[in-house]
């Protein structure tokens, strides 16, 4: 089954909750049958059986989440992602950029919409009663002074408790934030507990709440919003430039120098494009950082795929430093060093494409032509065999990629070949061991032939490793192929 | 041609998850392939030796009885073969110690516990030399041990293709010259054929919790691990032929069978008698002069002395004193309620013994269903206990015979539809969601799978590997995957039970298992009594207790009630039954019984008897119930097929309706023999459904033609026999539960007080949610009480109250002269949602003169904060002034201001009364309707249909009760609580529901058409609203639903008002945004905020 959505049914997404299949989330079809989150499947199935149903992915989600609050970086460096489907965005100080508070929020609303997700956004005081605002009810922006008003007309739902808390709260008869901001601290702390007692002074803003950014927000950076989204190289570097300089004039002002350098580009299709460009000394200089951006961007310009042009751009010092020389370490450590191998592994990518490059692998299966593959350079190696107890090699030092044929003669059903002709030379078999029988995958190849496999010596000292293939039905000869040579 | 080889290491299905073969394909198989004998050896197991045993005994086969010991340490699997049969109790011995010390399912061995049990077993050690591994010093001395020991060892040699056979055959043959051990040919076969290769593989992976496409190297490279003929091992072993002719002579070793187990029942000794023949025979006489004291009919004399000179012939006289001691002690030493049920009922033995109720002098029994001569199987007696109190009887039989003499049976547990799907898919990787369509297919697969049924389901037929994974459904279908226990099944042996067969521990505490299910000591003719629970005894044991303390002048001279001393045949409870007024009572409760009972009209004892087996899928299928019930209402002439079924059927009017009469008349008009009789009924089972099916069913139609009747009536005959299969019950059994069916009305009838407590005590079972039971009592008139911490007990108990037929609901007018109920009923915590009973009774036991508030419950009873605000969620302090909101409150206020440790010195400080008022808001009556729901499932305060009356009668919905009064035909719209979906397999897809609103219930009935276009309605709402037709008949009333609606939304305005009313501007709360797209990753959840639907019963679901 196709992971993308089918034709007119109602879909839901599940997930093993205290070992039940539980949905999660639904869309509008199949909660206007009446399926609502927290119901079996099996329930929902026997209301809808034509439900389509996917397992939940929390992994894709968080992933997907994370994607977003890289596109809203274009407004604040200080993203905080809030799974499942939650961002908080701290704009103080940024909505300048933006020409205010209502344009942000409508921006960001807009461009979250145009990539096809629903949306509610708004802005408040402090976390918590954003968070309330933009899921529940209609104000948008909500100021310092009218905070209290509006949070009083919210339901208790609003204020991101615990389920206990809540339901405590319920069963009291307490349903709005209005009937408890006033509530005397000490009997609704002891009954709704401190958290709850902290949840409703983080809203009002009369306890802080930290919050934890997707990325440590750069020391130092430098933003621009671009009134047209541009597309060519030069206007890319032309914005580098001016970033660069406005960032060098940051480092100067602190003695400083970036060691790392990070820069951002917000494509209008929401994509988030980040070049790096590591220094090997702090450097403060913006002609000297311009070159080296413009090389490493000469490098891959392909990577940046403009496509529509990008409408925003930064430039984050992410390590900086303090403007000294170091020396360099001219004795390296000896022996298999991972972080060596991860950055030989990242400069080797970073040349010749990530495609271009791979570990040998051991996969575990019966067949020897499958028996090895290449992984992704930074999976984990699997361990060498380890040497056999008896010495005995049972696999070939090499192993052709395509068995040859060979003509043989062998005593039937199953002896080992007496004689065979290999590359018009003749070899007579004074040693054999077998047979190996490897019978195809049944459900790779129902219908593929058993292969016996013999390793033999011949009168020259020189060792094989040979198969006969059996038909089905035994009707037809057998065929011989060598397949390796283990010396 | 003589034969020079027995395969000896053959593992079957038995091993789990192990082996990928049936223990009778196996021994078939060898059979077939010419082989001197087998030799079967699973896992630490001994469970699927009787199935071997049986198929090697009707093959003629030899069977060495054996076990592959797999240990703990690092000795290599030995397969072991006792000689004879004390060896066989060492091996069983040795097999129940690892048991007993593991957890359930696993067997924890050790080499030194093989060594201590070894004398007179064959030993196979197995050398795993593969990958190259040379023999270790481990092995060496493990050899040479059991040599030293046991005289001989023997060394596996096995071929299986893995390219190093000859190398490692010459290392095996170095290794047994050096440790004097014997070389033994085998190729350890996991499977028949080599086509079950690829079932081994899915086995495999459900093992290993993988897919067939991860597993990589734990899947088979080939597929050798199959049984090969005599000749083909001969030849693979040419280099060592003795290995191969070894097996010969293993085999002559190996002598021990099955069939020397000999089994013997335990000789129940009773004072003053010789033997236990003398003993049966002289209790039996004993019980019948007092079951008879007016002197004991001719009939029954007469069957008494046929029974007992049987069992005296089959030696079964133990047996039935075990029984008989297993009810004394129920009944006599602990007053637990008891009856056997079943074809037990057709003994007049268990009559007299008071082991069954139903009295043989009225009606007919068929011992030859019970035992027979000919048949030579042990009885089944099975008999019903109080279900909460069954266990102290299993484990008085545990003690009287102690541990080492009895234990459960074990039940098979096998691979069916959905499980073999679900592994099967698993293994292949297919998602849950595919699963789950799959799953659907079950049904057809007795059948074979159409193209068009799977495009039903979205499936591609044309897909290979998904028809693949279907076959290896089909073949892992019937594959055992686990054992488990027994309901009720004992198995009691005079000598150590583990001499005979292995021993494990249950999942439940306390409990063991044997490794044999019933077929399995049916097959070597063990006995076992089945010891089941009933919850109905359980109710009825209660009331009378409560009849005793409550109503001591029942009777108006005070004697105790029990099953014996009720009245019988009492009109008024027929006149009851009559009206379907059946709510609570046993087996007629259910929608189809009840709308049988005013059309079956009982009058006497055996019309419930037949009211009870009639409503079965035996009787609807073979499309006996409409002849039956047109005969008994006078519309058609009694009529019978010949003279000489007019004996086997007058009973019920020229019907057959129970099992005995399939199997009688294919005795008296098919000419079968009472055994083959029996052989018929065993092939109707249903699952497993033998060949010989066919053949029976040519010579019970060829026999009624030969017999001068027409074909079709043979015909139409057999097919009605085939529709009882395991779904008619015999009339024994019927008449067993009758009994019960009339002593639970009786109580209805006349102490609906009484009933109703004791029914509620009895909880979970039945049909009903307490709601309906207390809804009903209230209508016979009985005051029910809230429970509160100043009267309740844990118990439902009875309180002074105004007499029931004060109150008496107009419908019951009627009964108005039978109802004697003076009593309320108090709901005990018993009915409060997750409340502990020791502290509950120990509210109860320190109350003195009463609570004065919460603080001081907490104090006294010294009950956990938890506990308390489960009392006040359940509104339980009202006796105290407050409302269940104050006392939550307070009772949250508890452990937050001093412990109950701290008192009195250091509370003052922190005294609760000093503590700032904050002003709850008061609660809505709808508001405390549905935490009453959430807390107790109920709500006596009001029905939220009556509190929604005015939103519903604006909708046109009318109560219930004024269905009464409408003529059929006519449409109306009813609406309630769903209470009950039932679909029961024989309607073909209609669907009962039953709705309840606050006057009365409404029946309704969905045909599938219907069902389908309001599917959701149907299985998801709770408040249920239908428009429909009314059908009456006989004064039963139906619903035709022609549209279903959900109401439930509306169930959101018992505690929601005051939310709509501050919250003006929140629409979204309750429309949440819509979505503007569809990918699920981008669906938003809801703020989920209908917590009233959410405790309104979800409706109980039967099938």
């Amino acid at each position: 089954m196709s992971a993308a959505p089918p034709d007119n049914r109602p879909l839901v997404i599940y997930d093993k909750i205290r070992n039940a299949f539980t949905l999660t989330a639904l869309d509008r079809q199949a909660s206007a049958c009446g399926l609502h989150t927290g119901m079996s499947l099996a329930d929902a199935r026997a209301i809808r059986p034509d439900l389509a149903a996917h397992e939940a992915e929390p992994e894709a989600d968080a992933k997907l989440l994370d994607q977003i609050a890289a596109w809203c970086e274009r407004f604040t460096p200080v993203v905080v992602p809030d799974p499942p489907h939650g961002l908080l965005l701290n704009v103080t100080g940024c909505t300048h950029l933006f020409g205010g508070a209502a344009s942000l929020v409508t921006k960001a609303e807009r461009r979250i919409k145009a990539a096809g997700f629903a949306v509610r956004a708004a802005i408040a005081p402090t976390p918590g009663a954003a968070w309330a605002f933009s899921r529940i009810g209609t104000s948008k922006i909500v100021d310092e002074n009218e905070l209290q008003d509006r949070l009083a007309a919210l339901p208790i739902a609003a204020l991101r408790l615990m389920p206990e808390a809540s339901a405590l709260l319920r069963r009291l008869g307490l349903k709005t934030i209005g009937q408890i901001i006033n509530a005397p601290r000490q009997p609704f702390a002891a009954r709704a507990g401190q958290n709850a007692m902290l949840r409703l002074d983080q809203v009002l803003g009369r306890a802080p709440e930290a919050l934890t950014p997707r990325r440590p927000p750069p020391p130092l950076f430098a933003l621009r919003r671009l009134v047209e989204p541009i597309l060519t190289m030069e206007a890319i570097l032309i914005v580098a430039e001016a970033l660069c300089t406005d960032l060098c004039a940051q480092l100067d002002a602190r003695g400083s120098g970036a060691r790392l350098l990070q820069f951002i580009l917000f494509g209008v299709d929401n994509r988030v494009r980040t070049v790096q460009l590591g220094l090997s000394r702090a450097e403060c200089d913006p002609v000297i950082m311009l070159r080296l951006l413009r090389e490493r961007l000469g490098v891959s310009p392909e990577a940046l795929d403009a496509e529509f042009g990008f409408d925003a751009a930064r430039l984050d010092a992410v390590e900086i430093a303090q403007i000294m020389l170091r020396p360099v370490d001219l004795a390296p450590k000896a022996g298999r060093d991972a972080e060596a191998e991860a950055r030989l592994i990242d400069r080797l990518t970073a040349r010749l494409g990530a495609r271009r490059i791979g570990r040998p692998q051991l996969d575990l299966v019966h067949a020897p032509e499958r028996a090895n593959s290449w992984a992704a350079p930074n999976t984990k190696t699997s361990e060498p065999p380890a040497l056999m107890q008896d010495g005995v090699m049972r696999r070939p030092l090499r192993l052709f990629p395509q068995a040859q044929p060979v003509e043989a003669i062998a005593s039937m059903p199953d002896g080992p070949p007496m004689r065979f002709r290999w590359r018009r030379v003749l070899h007579d078999v004074v040693r054999a061991e077998g047979p190996e029988r490897i019978t195809p995958d049944w459900l790779r190849a129902p219908h593929g032939r058993a292969r016996d496999y013999y390793r033999v010596e011949d009168r020259n000292g020189r060792r094989f490793w040979l198969y006969r293939e059996d038909f089905h039905d035994r009707q037809e000869a057998p065929r011989w192929y060598v397949h390796g040579l283990f010396a | 041609m003589s034969v020079l080889f027995a395969e000896l290491c053959v593992t079957t299905n038995f091993s789990f998850l192990r082996a990928a073969a049936h223990p009778e394909e196996l021994v078939e198989r060898a059979k077939e392939l010419g082989h001197a004998g087998v030799g079967v050896a699973d896992r630490n197991s001994l469970a699927g030796i009787v199935r071997a045993h049986a198929i090697a005994k009707k093959l003629n086969l030899r069977l060495a009885v054996g076990v592959r010991l797999v240990f703990r340490d690092a000795t290599p699997d030995i397969l072991v073969y006792p000689k004879d049969r004390p060896a066989y109790s060492r091996l069983t011995r040795l097999l129940t110690l690892g048991n007993r010390r593991a957890p359930k399912g696993e067997c924890w061995l050790e080499f030194i516990d093989f060594m201590s049990h070894c004398e007179g077993l064959q030993a196979i050690v197995t050398a795993d030399l593969v990958k190259g591994c040379l023999p270790d010093q481990a092995l060496r001395s493990c050899l040479e041990t059991i040599r030293e020991t046991c005289g001989e060892v023997w060394l596996a040699a096995r071929f299986i293709f893995d390219g190093d056979d000859r190398r490692r055959l010459r290392l095996l043959k170095a290794l047994a010259a050096e440790t004097g051990a014997k070389l033994i040919a085998t190729s350890e076969p996991l499977y028949h054929v080599p086509e079950r290769r690829a079932l081994l593989d899915v086995l495999t992976c459900v093992r290993e919790k993988t897919t067939l496409d991860a597993a990589g190297r734990l899947l088979a490279a080939n597929g050798e691990r199959h049984l090969k003929t005599a000749d083909e091992m001969m030849r693979l072993y040419r280099d060592a032929p003795e290995a191969a002719s070894e097996t010969v002579r293993f085999l002559e070793g190996a002598k021990f069978s099955l069939d020397e187990l000999s089994y013997q029942y335990p000789d129940e000794t009773v004072e003053g008698h010789a033997n236990p023949q003398a003993a049966l025979e002289a209790l039996s006489w004993q019980g019948a002069a007092k079951r008879y004291p007016d002197g004991i009919p001719d009939g029954v004399c007469a069957s008494l002395e046929r029974e007992l000179s049987i069992v005296c012939q089959l030696n079964f006289a133990s047996y039935f004193l075990t029984v008989a001691d297993i009810v004394r002690f129920a009944r006599e030493e602990r007053g637990i309620l008891c009856q056997g049920r079943g074809s037990a009922a057709n003994s007049t033995i268990c009559y007299v013994l008071g082991v069954t109720a139903v009295n043989p002098a009225t009606s007919s029994l068929l011992f030859d269903r019970f035992i027979s001569t000919e048949r030579n199987e042990p009885p089944d007696i099975d008999v019903d206990f109080e279900h909460e109190r069954r266990e102290e009887v299993i484990q008085y039989v545990y003690e009287k015979y102690g541990r080492h003499r009895a234990a459960l049976a074990a039940t098979l547990i096998c691979y069916r539809g959905r499980s073999a799907i679900r592994d099967v898919c698993k293994a292949f990787g297919y998602s849950e969601d595919r699963i789950s369509a799959l799953s659907k297919t079950q049904q057809w697969w007795s059948k074979s799978v159409k193209p068009e049924d799977l495009a039903a389901l979205r499936l591609d037929a044309s897909d290979k590997r998904l028809m693949t994974c279907l076959a290896l459904v089909k073949e892992l279908r019937g594959f055992p995957r686990h054992l488990s226990q027994h309901v009720g099944g004992l198995v009691i042996t005079r000598e150590r039970l583990d001499d005979i067969v292995p021993i494990q521990n249950a999942a439940m505490e306390d409990r063991t298992v044997v490794e044999w299910d019933k077929s399995d000591l049916q097959e070597l003719k063990i006995l076992k009594v089945d010891m089941l629970a009933l919850g109905m005894l359980s109710c009825l044991r209660k009331a009378f207790v409560m009849i005793g303390e409550k109503y001591p002048h029942w009777d108006g001279k005070g004697g105790p009630l029990s099953l014996d001393t009720m009245p019988k045949e009492d009109p008024a409870v027929y006149d009851m039954l009559c009206r379907a007024d059946s709510v609570g009572v046993f087996q007629v409760e259910s929608r189809a019984q009840m709308s049988m009972l005013p059309r079956l009209r009982p009058r006497t004892f055996y019309d419930l008897v037949i009211e009870v087996a009639i409503v079965r899928p035996g009787p609807i299928q073979g499309g006996m119930v409409h002849p039956y019930l047109r005969r008994k209402q006078g519309l058609e002439e009694t009529t019978y097929p010949s003279e000489a079924l007019k004996s086997v059927l007058h009973r019920t009017l020229g019907v057959p309706l129970f099992q005995e009469q399939a199997m009688q008349i294919a005795i008296v008009a098919a000419g079968f023999s009472p055994p083959e009789a029996d052989k018929l009924r065993r092939a109707m089972a249903t699952f497993r459904r033998v060949g010989t099916i066919g053949t029976l069913r040519d010579k019970f139609i060829s026999g009624m033609v030969a017999n001068g009747y027409q074909r079709e009536f043979a015909e139409a005959s057999f097919r009605q026999i085939e529709g009882f299969g395991d779904y008619g019950f015999p009339e024994s059994h019927a008449a067993s539960f009758a009994l019960l069916v009339y002593a639970s009305c009786w109580l209805k009838c006349h102490y609906p007080d009484v009933f109703a407590a004791a029914l509620l005590n009895a909880q979970p079972m039945g049909f009903y949610a307490p709601s309906e039971i207390v809804r009903d009592a209230r209508e016979h008139g009985v005051e029910m009480r809230a429970p509160d911490v100043n009267f309740s007990d844990w118990d439902n108990k009875l309180e002074t109250g105004p007499a029931a037929i004060e109150n008496l609901h107009p419908r019951h007018a009627s009964m108005e002269s039978h109802v004697h109920s003076t009593h309320a009923v108090r709901l005990g915590f018993r009915q409060i949602n997750g409340l502990r009973e020791d502290e509950m009774i120990r509210l109860a036991a320190v109350r003195g003169r009463g609570y004065d508030s919460v603080r001081d419950v907490w104090l006294r009873a010294g009950l956990s904060p938890a506990s308390i605000e489960r009392l006040a969620d359940a509104d339980a302090f009202r006796s105290l002034g407050l409302d269940r909101r104050d006392a939550l409150w307070a009772a949250r206020g508890l452990n937050r201001v001093g412990g109950q440790e701290d008192l009195p010195l250091f509370s003052i400080a922190a005294d609760p009364r000093r503590e700032v008022d904050f002003c709850l808001p008061p609660m809505l009556i709808g508001e405390h309707v549905v935490e009453d729901y959430r807390a107790i499932g109920l709500s006596l305060k009001a029905h939220p249909a009556a509190l929604l009356r005015r939103e519903l009668a604006g909708r046109g919905v009318i109560p219930a009760e004024q269905l009464d009064g409408i003529k059929s035909g006519r449409n109306v719209r009813v609406a309630g609580l769903v209470l009950v979906r039932q679909r029961p397999g024989t309607a073909s897809g209609v669907i009962f529901m039953t709705l309840q609103d606050e006057t009365h219930i409404a029946n309704v009935i969905v045909w599938p058409k219907t069902f389908e276009r309001f599917r959701p309605e149907v299985i998801g709402a709770r408040l249920c609203a239908v428009d429909g037709t009314v059908q009456s008949e006989s004064g039963v009333i139906h619903v035709i639903a022609n549209r279903i609606h959900d109401f439930t939304p509306l169930l959101a305005k018992l505690s929601s008002q005051a939310l709509t009313t501050v919250l003006t501007n929140a629409d979204e709360v309750k429309r949440p945004v819509p979505d503007t797209h569809k990918h699920p990753r981008n669906v938003r959840h809801k703020l989920s905020l209908e917590p009233a639907a959410k405790v309104m019963p979800k409706g109980r679901n039967f099938h």
